[in-house]
């Protein structure tokens, strides 16, 4: 045996080998977001690495109705088994430490009663929410109380309030902040001594003018009688390591909330996806709404929160940014059916099953680590160092798009400008493009403004030399030029379309009365048209164009100019008939053809604008594409009352009975070809019953 | 060839034919003399100073371009400004027109000594421009300004407005007031117009079936009124684009995150608080050029035919 036959099968072994390391299957569908906020396939960022069930946890019974789990500083795991009305806490190892199920009060024992949150502060004290005992109760490290925190009292909270605290969180001062069930008026804040003090960070209700302007016409009995518009309660509290408070609200917008001292919400949200979280599109196939039931936070502001509705976990960077989607709902390893809290510690994070009663484990894989290391350089504002990571992280996923605008601001730090609009662009990152090409544009006219400038004078110069030499010549190009168009009939007609743009009412008279060519100009007209509206979706920058060239198909985009214009001629035709109308079918293709001449003219600056323009700019770009559409519109009113003979109310109405009329005519086709097609079914199905009959 | 040689005729020849109308010359040299040392030689200098780094201590220093790109390409604010100003150009100009137009045409309608009265009272106004504290009174920021209590009680509002230094609104809340001031300036030049449309010509107009008063308006009044009609949309948009001592009173100069900042504010700001006069100049030109290719778009749009 040769050498490289021998090396050959000990390759072979060690690629059977190497293909037998543990492949997991993601029980879950991973995905992000694109530009367009469709979901995409992505890498998994996060896998679910074991699952702590009691017997796991080495518990000497099953866990009941679990409803809230806390790491303290040292790493030990504090589950709120509220079923079983006690604390169970787990060591470093995550085994089976101690159970705290009673704590003394003035010589008496005493237990929970269905507690649904617990909350551990630094120094290992234990704040658990007493549900079912109306009370926050305070313990120390050892299980012993140190107080109990009861109903709150106070003027503003009516004395049959009945109080049924169900999360809690403590800041740095030791301020207390309760959620409690069926308060909308935002956190119960209580101070150190168990004081209630004020309702902190309430959710705002969005004005309604209607139902304001109708209340004052109403007495009070009738107002009492109008539906009351309340703000949203929260339904957890998280604090992070600098002592904010985060809360999370049910809602489509704004559920995440960082409040600060005066319970103004501070989050950042600079990503792209704005102010909304959690699944971001509900429709038939998705009917569920994002219901967030806890929140946490790592050191680097990285904000876990947790999907009761989808057993998803969404994880946000400290700009707002959607890095993962972890889990979903089933009885596989990895999903849940009942995810209603979670906690992490040192990168991993715990998500707990409460009608499980199981603890699932998730750990970032290697993309998630990248993810992370990349991400945590863009945060600090190191671009240039993040670049090299964000490569990594393409070269994984190419769809990741927060990498290309990661890789995006870093050539802007290094002031390349035109490959940071290249990335954002991938990115379809419209913000940051923008910005890119401001600077790419401030960098090429500080370069080039003094040669422009000095073109432009010397041009204008030279205009009025050349005409001043041209005239005591006694030659006008104007001249020449209309000399050379007369000479073709056709051409003059085309180019007769500027008279008529200024001159509406004459020029339509015109070209009814004398310009026999009109028909074959209107057709290049018309052919210019479909030419630059095709031109404008695919060339126009992608800041102003709501297409992706791509998904346009030429063909039908020709038919979605070319058939309404044809409906409209045709009805508009039938009827004017009626309503005593002087044009001809003729008449009428033309005049609309000529009028929507301004469109071709305001389209092309438009297109070559649109790569210029940055976002600020976009009023002047929607300004030209507006007196575009004004002007072809003045133009049809004005070629219409002349070609019909009308008078305005009459052009007016008899234009809007044409839309009517289209309208009607898309309807009795749609219900004509759909009589078709039932007829035809009718024959199919008669003919299978006779073939089967006879068979 | 003999006329164009007259026409385009050599220097000597041109002086030839000045000594033989002397006379008219001499007779217009005082106004020539006045329109340039207050008109030409100011703006010529402007020009030339907008190329220079000029702080009134030291001699002006020619520095190219350099104002110019400063201005377009590293001045946010200016750009600011320019907006502003546009805005009030496009929307409070042609509104104040129009409505400068209706309000003449109906008020000249009225008895002379009605109309008298009414004339009066739309100029106010103009007259007593710098009244702002009434509108300061009216858009008072707390809950007992007229317009915050008017809109809560109407529960339109739940707390009051800034109307004045909130970026957002103050802006809007300028234009309408500098809509109401630049209503007197055409006002007068239309009544004047108005009062001078020859009765013959309306009379005529209804024997040749003019219907309607508004037909009536379209067809011989405006054609009669077009040199006021071009002197009015002039004055208008002058006023516009020169909107500058409002804005500074009403939302404070600076206005907060120069919201209510316009072109002449930021020359006066580079102007007379920084001294940089070559670049106030440069802005200067700037405005200049703008209001002259204006001028030229509303004489093309109402001309005289």
């Amino acid at each position: 045996m040769s050498f490289f036959k021998k090396l050959s099968i000990v390759l072979a072994i060690l690629i059977l080998f190497s293909v037998n390391v543990v492949f997991a299957e993601v029980p879950y569908n991973t995905y992000n977001y694109d530009d367009n906020l469709r979901a995409v396939p992505s890498p998994a960022g996060y896998l679910p690495e074991k699952v702590l069930t009691y017997t796991e946890m080495e518990l000497p019974d099953n866990l009941n109705t679990p409803s809230d789990l806390s790491f303290d500083k040292n790493g030990k795991l504090y589950i709120l088994d509220g079923g079983n009305n006690r604390i169970v806490v787990l060591n470093e190892q995550l085994k089976f430490d101690r159970i705290i199920s009673k704590f003394n009060v003035e010589g008496k024992d005493e237990t929970f009663n269905n507690p649904k949150g617990i909350f551990i502060n630094d120094n290992g004290d234990i704040y658990v929410a007493d549900t079912g005992n109306a009370r926050i109760v305070i313990l120390d490290n050892q299980g012993n109380l140190k107080q109990i925190v009861g109903k709150p009292v106070a003027d503003i909270i009516p004395k049959d309030f009945a109080y049924k605290p169900l999360k809690v969180a403590v800041d740095k001062l030791g301020r207390i902040f309760v959620v409690a069930e069926g308060v909308v008026e935002g956190l119960l804040q209580f101070n150190p001594k168990g004081e209630f003090e004020r309702y902190f960070g309430s959710n705002k209700v969005s004005p309604n003018y209607f139902e304001m302007f109708i209340r004052q016409f109403l007495n009070r009995q009738q107002r009492a009688q109008r539906i009351l518009i309340l703000p949203v309660e929260y339904r957890n509290v998280a604090i992070d390591k600098e002592g904010f408070l985060y809360a999370c609200a049910r809602g489509t917008y704004d559920q995440i909330k960082r409040l600060n001292a005066l319970g103004d919400n501070i989050i950042k949200r600079e990503g792209r996806i704005g102010d909304r979280y959690g699944d971001l599109y509900y429709n038939s196939s998705n009917p569920v709404v994002t219901d967030f039931a806890d929140l946490a936070i790592d050191e680097s502001n990285t904000l876990y929160a947790l999907d009761n509705a989808h057993g998803r976990v969404y994880v946000y960077s400290a700009l707002g940014d959607l890095l993962f989607i972890v889990g979903g709902i089933s009885n596989q390893k990895g999903n849940s059916l009942d995810a209603v809290a979670i906690d992490i510690w040192k990168g991993k994070f715990y998500v707990l099953d409460e009608s499980k009663g199981i603890i699932t484990v998730y750990k970032p894989t290697d993309f998630g680590e990248l993810v992370f290391y990349a991400n945590s350089f863009y945060m600090q504002g190191k671009y240039a160092e993040s670049a090299k990571p964000w490569q990594e992280v393409l070269k994984r996923d190419a769809h990741f798009d927060l990498a290309y605008i990661g890789l995006g601001n870093a050539y802007m730090k290094e002031g390349k400008f035109k490959e940071a609009m290249k990335c954002f662009k991938t990115a379809y990152y419209a913000k940051g493009y923008s910005k890119a090409l401001k600077e790419y544009r401030a960098e090429f006219l500080r370069k080039n403004f003094a040669f422009i400038m000095n073109l432009l004078i010397i041009l204008i110069l030279l205009y009025f030399i050349v005409r001043k030499v041209l005239r005591s010549k006694n030659i006008s190009i104007k001249e020449i030029l209309d000399a050379k168009i007369r000479q073709n009939e056709v051409l003059r007609d085309l180019f007769f379309v500027f008279y008529i743009m200024i001159h509406p009412f004459d020029g339509f008279w015109e070209l009814k009365r004398e310009r026999k060519k009109s028909g074959i100009a209107s057709v290049i007209i018309l052919i210019l048209l479909c030419i630059v509206t095709v031109f404008k979706v695919q060339l126009t920058n992608f800041l102003y164009n709501p297409f992706k060239p791509e998904n346009i198909n030429i063909a039908s985009q020709i038919f979605s100019i070319v058939g309404p214009i044809c409906a409209w001629v045709v009805l508009n035709w039938a009827v004017t008939t009626l309503f005593e109308g002087k044009g001809t079918m003729k008449d009428i293709w033309v005049t609309t053809v000529y009028s929507l001449f301004p469109l071709v003219l305001f389209y092309i600056p438009q297109i070559f604008l649109s790569h210029v323009f940055t976002l600020e700019e976009s009023a002047y770009y929607s300004i030209i594409g507006t007196v575009g559409v004004i002007w072809t519109l003045l133009m049809m009113f004005a070629g219409f009352m002349t070609i019909h003979d009308y008078t305005p109310s009459k052009t007016i109405g008899t234009a809007a009975l044409s839309i009517v009329g289209i309208l009607f005519v898309m309807f009795i086709g749609m219900v004509f070809f759909n009589t078709i097609q039932q007829f035809g079914k009718f024959i199919q199905t008669s003919y299978l019953e006779l073939k089967y009959m006879f068979q | 060839m003999d006329s164009e040689r007259k026409r385009y005729g050599s220097f000597y020849e041109t002086l030839q034919e000045m000594k033989k109308n002397k006379s008219l010359y001499y007779m217009m040299a005082p106004f020539m003399i006045l329109f340039l040392f207050f008109t030409v030689i100011p703006v010529i200098a402007g020009m030339y100073l907008s190329f220079t780094y000029y702080n009134i201590i030291q001699p002006p220093k020619f520095i190219g371009w350099s104002n110019y790109i400063r201005l377009f390409l590293d001045d946010d604010v200016f750009l600011i400004a320019v907006k502003n100003t546009f805005k009030f150009a496009l929307i409070t100009g042609p509104l104040s027109y129009f409505a400068c137009l209706i309000f003449a045409w109906l008020i000249n309608e009225l008895k002379p000594r009605t109309r008298a009265l009414a004339t009066l009272l739309f100029y106010a106004p103009s007259l007593s421009g710098s009244v702002y504290f009434i509108w300061q009174y009216i858009f008072s920021p707390d809950m007992y300004g007229l317009m915050n209590g008017f809109l809560m009680r109407l529960g339109i509002i739940k707390e009051p407005n800034l109307w004045l230094s909130d970026p957002n609104l103050n802006l809007t809340v300028i234009m309408i007031i500098q809509l109401w001031m630049s209503l007197g300036t055409s006002f007068l030049t239309f009544i004047a117009g108005l009062q001078n449309v020859d009765i013959a010509l309306k009379e005529s107009g209804a024997i040749d079936g003019i219907r309607n008063r508004w037909q009536e308006l379209w067809y011989i009044i405006l054609p009669s009124i077009k040199p006021q009609l071009i002197l009015g949309a002039v004055l208008q948009v002058v006023n516009s684009f020169a909107v500058s001592d409002i804005c500074a009173q009403l939302a404070g100069f600076p206005s907060p995150l120069y919201s209510a900042h316009t072109i002449v504010l930021h020359m006066v700001d580079y102007g007379s608080i920084r001294y940089e006069m070559g670049y106030a100049s440069a802005i200067a030109v700037i405005l200049f050029f703008t209001t002259i290719i204006i001028n030229q778009i509303i004489r093309k749009l109402i001309k005289p035919e």
